[in-house]
C-alpha cells in the first residue's frame, strides 16, 4: 500500500518537473496578456492610448449595434471584416489542403523523404517579410508575371493583381502551406498500406478504397493541418498589409490599427477578443463533437464486451 | 488426407510458367517466380511451403493481384486473370498482419467487402453475423478491433475474407503470430472451416508441421521453383529432392554407390558402411541418396540390418527423445525413441557411448544424389 503510494508520489513529482516550463511559459506570456486583454475590452479608452478604469462595455457595443453614440457609431463593416477574414481563412485551407494532401502521397512513396522535407521547409529559411516582398514584385502591374505574359503577347494590358483577395490568399497559401504539409504527411506516412492492400482485396475500386480507408484513416492529419493553418491565417496581418494594401483588409490589419493608429486600445483588445472567441468556439466544437463520437463508439464496445464476454 | 479423391473436381487455377524478377539495392537479380507451374483444384486444401525468401508470398500476391507477373499466365476455370486489377479477382486474402480497418467495428470490417459490392443492408447483416459465428465470434459485432485479442483479430480476417465467398481464399503466414497452443488448435480449425464452406484455401507457410497437419496437398518451394508438389505422406515418404527430404520433417542423408550383393540392394557408403534398400529402380554403381528417417531407426531392435553409432547428445522433448550421434564413418545421425517414464529403459545412452540400432530395408528411400536440377518438380 505505502510503495503505490510513495510511486504515485513519484509519478506526481515527475509530471509536476516536466510541466513547470510550459506552465510558467504559457502563465506568463499568454494567460497573463490574455487576461489584460479581456480586462482592457471592457474599459474606457484613453484619450492618447491606454486605458481609463471605468467600465464601459461600448467597444462591443460598436461592433454588435449597441453603441455610445457621438462619434462613436455601430459599424457592420467591421464585422464584414472579420467574416471576410473567416472566408480567407477558409479559402486558404482549402486551396492549401488540395495542394498537400496529393503531394504527400506522392513524397511519401519517394526515398531521400529527409531531403524533400528539407525542400519543404526551405522557404522558412529566408524571412517572412522578404518572400512576401518578392511576391509584390511578381504581382505588380509592372512586376514580373505580367511583364512576361505582355512581353509573350498573350495579354494586351496588365493584370490587375496585386492588392486583390487573389493576391492575399496566394500570399496566405504560400506562407502557410508548410504547416499544411507536415501534419498530412505524418499522417500519410503512417497509413499502413497493407489496409489499402485489403480494401482492394475484398474488391473495392480505387475510389472506394479512398473515401472508406485512405480518407478517414489520413483525417487527423488533414484536421491538424487544417487547424493549424487556419487560426494563423485567420488573425495574419503581414499578408494582407503587403498584398492587399488598403482594398483587402482583414482583422489582424484592423487590430493593429486600432493599437498603432487609432490608439484605441480598448476597441483593439474587443476586435481580438471576438476574433479569438470564435474561433476558440469552433475548435471546442470539432472537439466536442470528436470526443462524443469516441466515447459513442467506445461505450457500444464495451456494451457488445459484456454481452458477448462468455465468447471471448 | 481425409479428402476422398472423388470429392476433387477438377481444376480451378492454373498457372502457367510464372516469372517474376526483382533487382535488389546492390544491384543483384533475385527471381522469386522463376517459372511456376501450378494447378489448384476445386475445393482442396493446397499449401505453398518453403524458406523464407522461396517466392511463396510473391506468388500468393500475385494471384491476388498485388504483383504483375513479368511473363506467365494465370487462368481461372480456363480465363486469363493476370491482367485482372485485384479488387475484380474473386480471391480474398487473410493476410499476415491481419491488416483489419482500424476505424471500423468487427462488424463493418466484415461487412466491408459486402457493403463495396453494394449488397443490401438487410442482407449484409445476415450474412456478417453468420459468418462470425463460423469463427465462434458471434456477439462482437460492435467492438473496434483494438479491443480484441490476436487471437479474436484472426477470427475477423478470416470472416471478413469468407463471407465474400471467395473462389480461392489465400491465406498469407496467418498463425505465424499466435503462440504454440493457440496456432495449433487454429490449424484443426482452419482444416474444419475448410471442409465446412467448401472454399478452396491456398496457404502459404513455412512451417513444415503446419502443412503436413492442414494440407491436401503440399507443394513445396525453394528459389523461385516449385520443387515437389504432392499429399504431405508423399511429400514425407518419398520426397524428390534432398532439399524437401531434409525441408519437410529430420532427415538422416547419407551418399552412396548402389550395389546389388546376393538378392539384396546396397547403398555403399562407405567400404565399411552400407544401407541395405528395397525397390531401387537405378542401376549398378548410381550414386545415390539415401534417406532414413529417426522413427525408422529401432534403437537396439532386433532386425537384422543394425547401424553403429556414437551418441553425442540426447535431446529429451517430452514424448520422444531425440538422440544425436555419429556413425563410424562420422556421418550425424539422429534417431526418435519413445520416452518411458522413468528412465530412459537404456542405461547407457549418455554422450560418448555406442550404440547399435536396426531398420527395416523397406524403410530408406533412394533417390539420386546431390541437387536436382532446378525446376523440377514432380
Amino acid at each position: 500500500m505505502s510503495t503505490t503510494r510513495t510511486v504515485q508520489r513519484q509519478r506526481t513529482r515527475a509530471l509536476a518537473v516536466l510541466l513547470a516550463p510550459i506552465t510558467l511559459l504559457l502563465g506568463v506570456f499568454f494567460l497573463i496578456p490574455l487576461g489584460i486583454m479581456v480586462v482592457y475590452s471592457f474599459l474606457e479608452p484613453g484619450l492618447y492610448g491606454g486605458v481609463v478604469w471605468s467600465f464601459y462595455p461600448y467597444s462591443y457595443g460598436r461592433l454588435f449595434g449597441w453603441p455610445l453614440g457621438g462619434l462613436e457609431e455601430f459599424e457592420p463593416l467591421y464585422l464584414q471584416i472579420i467574416l471576410s477574414s473567416f472566408k480567407y481563412a477558409v479559402i486558404t485551407v482549402v486551396v492549401s489542403l488540395l495542394i498537400c494532401y496529393p503531394t504527400a502521397f506522392w513524397v511519401a512513396r519517394m526515398n531521400g523523404t529527409v531531403k524533400n522535407l528539407v525542400a519543404i521547409t526551405l522557404p522558412f529559411f529566408a524571412n517572412l517579410l522578404v518572400r512576401i516582398y518578392a511576391w509584390l514584385l511578381l504581382l505588380r502591374p509592372t512586376g514580373t508575371i505580367n511583364t512576361a505574359l505582355m512581353s509573350l503577347g498573350i495579354i494586351d494590358a496588365p493584370l490587375n493583381m496585386i492588392f486583390t483577395e487573389f493576391a492575399v490568399i496566394i500570399g496566405l497559401v504560400y506562407v502557410f502551406i508548410p504547416f499544411m504539409f507536415l501534419p498530412i504527411y505524418a499522417s500519410v506516412e503512417r497509413l499502413d498500406w497493407s489496409l489499402v492492400q485489403a480494401s482492394q482485396d475484398l474488391g473495392a475500386s480505387p475510389l472506394q478504397t479512398f473515401r472508406h480507408v485512405i480518407l478517414p484513416l489520413t483525417a487527423p492529419g488533414i484536421a491538424g493541418g487544417s487547424i493549424i493553418v487556419f487560426i494563423p491565417a485567420l488573425g495574419n496581418f503581414i499578408v494582407p498589409s503587403f498584398l492587399g494594401g488598403s482594398k483587402v483588409q482583414m482583422t489582424g490589419n484592423v487590430i493593429e490599427r486600432q493599437f498603432l493608429q487609432a490608439r484605441n486600445w480598448p476597441f483593439g483588445s474587443t476586435l481580438a477578443m471576438v476574433v479569438m472567441g470564435s474561433v476558440l468556439a469552433l475548435v471546442l466544437i470539432y472537439l466536442l463533437n470528436a470526443a462524443r463520437q469516441r466515447r459513442r463508439a467506445e461505450m457500444m464496445g464495451r456494451a457488445e464486451m459484456v454481452a458477448g464476454g462468455d465468447h471471448a | 488426407m481425409s479428402k476422398i479423391p472423388g470429392q476433387i473436381s477438377g481444376e480451378l487455377l492454373r498457372i502457367d510458367d510464372a516469372r517474376k524478377a526483382f533487382r535488389t539495392p546492390e544491384g543483384g537479380l533475385i527471381r522469386p517466380l522463376d517459372g511456376i507451374n501450378l494447378a489448384i483444384r476445386n475445393n482442396e486444401f493446397l499449401t505453398l511451403l518453403g524458406p523464407s525468401g522461396c517466392g511463396k508470398t510473391t506468388l500468393l500476391k500475385a494471384i491476388a493481384g498485388f504483383e504483375d507477373l513479368d511473363d506467365g499466365e494465370m487462368y481461372l476455370d480456363g480465363k486469363p486473370i493476370a491482367s485482372v486489377p485485384a479488387h475484380r479477382r474473386p480471391f480474398n486474402t487473410v493476410f499476415q498482419n491481419y491488416a483489419l480497418f482500424p476505424h471500423m467495428t468487427v462488424a463493418e470490417n466484415v461487412g466491408y467487402g459486402l457493403s463495396v459490392a453494394g449488397v443490401a443492408k438487410a442482407e449484409r447483416k445476415a450474412r456478417v453475423a453468420d459468418a462470425l459465428r463460423l469463427v465462434s465470434l458471434g456477439g462482437l459485432e460492435q467492438r473496434r478491433p483494438s479491443q480484441l485479442s490476436g487471437g479474436q483479430q484472426q477470427r475477423v480476417a478470416l470472416a471478413r475474407a469468407l463471407v465474400n465467398r471467395p473462389r480461392i481464399l489465400l491465406l498469407d503466414e496467418p498463425l505465424s503470430a499466435l503462440d504454440r497452443k493457440l496456432r495449433q488448435s487454429m490449424q484443426i480449425e482452419l482444416k474444419n472451416l475448410q471442409h465446412t464452406v467448401g472454399i478452396t484455401f491456398l496457404f502459404v507457410t513455412h512451417d513444415q508441421e503446419e502443412a503436413l497437419s492442414m494440407s491436401d496437398r503440399i507443394a513445396v518451394m525453394d528459389h523461385g521453383h516449385v520443387l515437389q508438389l504432392g499429399t504431405p505422406g508423399e511429400i514425407y515418404d518419398v520426397p524428390a529432392t534432398r532439399f524437401v527430404a531434409s525441408f519437410i520433417g529430420t532427415s538422416n542423408i547419407l551418399t552412396g554407390t548402389l550395389r546389388r550383393q546376393g538378392g539384396e540392394t546396397l547403398v555403399q557408403v562407405t567400404d565399411t558402411l552400407s544401407i541395405a534398400v528395397a525397390g531401387a529402380q537405378q542401376a549398378d554403381g548410381t550414386l545415390v541418396d539415401v534417406v532414413l528417417r529417426p522413427e525408422h531407426l529401432i534403437l537396439g531392435g532386433a532386425g537384422t540390418h543394425r547401424l553403429t553409432a556414437t551418441i553425442e547428445n540426447v535431446v529429451f522433448v517430452g514424448s520422444d527423445l531425440h538422440l544425436h550421434g555419429r556413425l563410424a564413418n562420422g556421418a550425424p545421425v539422429v534417431v526418435l525413441h519413445r520416452h518411458a517414464r522413468g528412465g530412459t529403459g537404456h542405461a547407457d545412452l549418455s554422450p560418448g557411448s555406442v550404440v547399435e540400432f536396426s531398420y527395416d530395408p523397406q524403410s530408406p528411400h533412394i533417390m539420386p544424389a546431390g541437387v536436382m536440377p532446378a525446376g523440377a518438380s514432380a
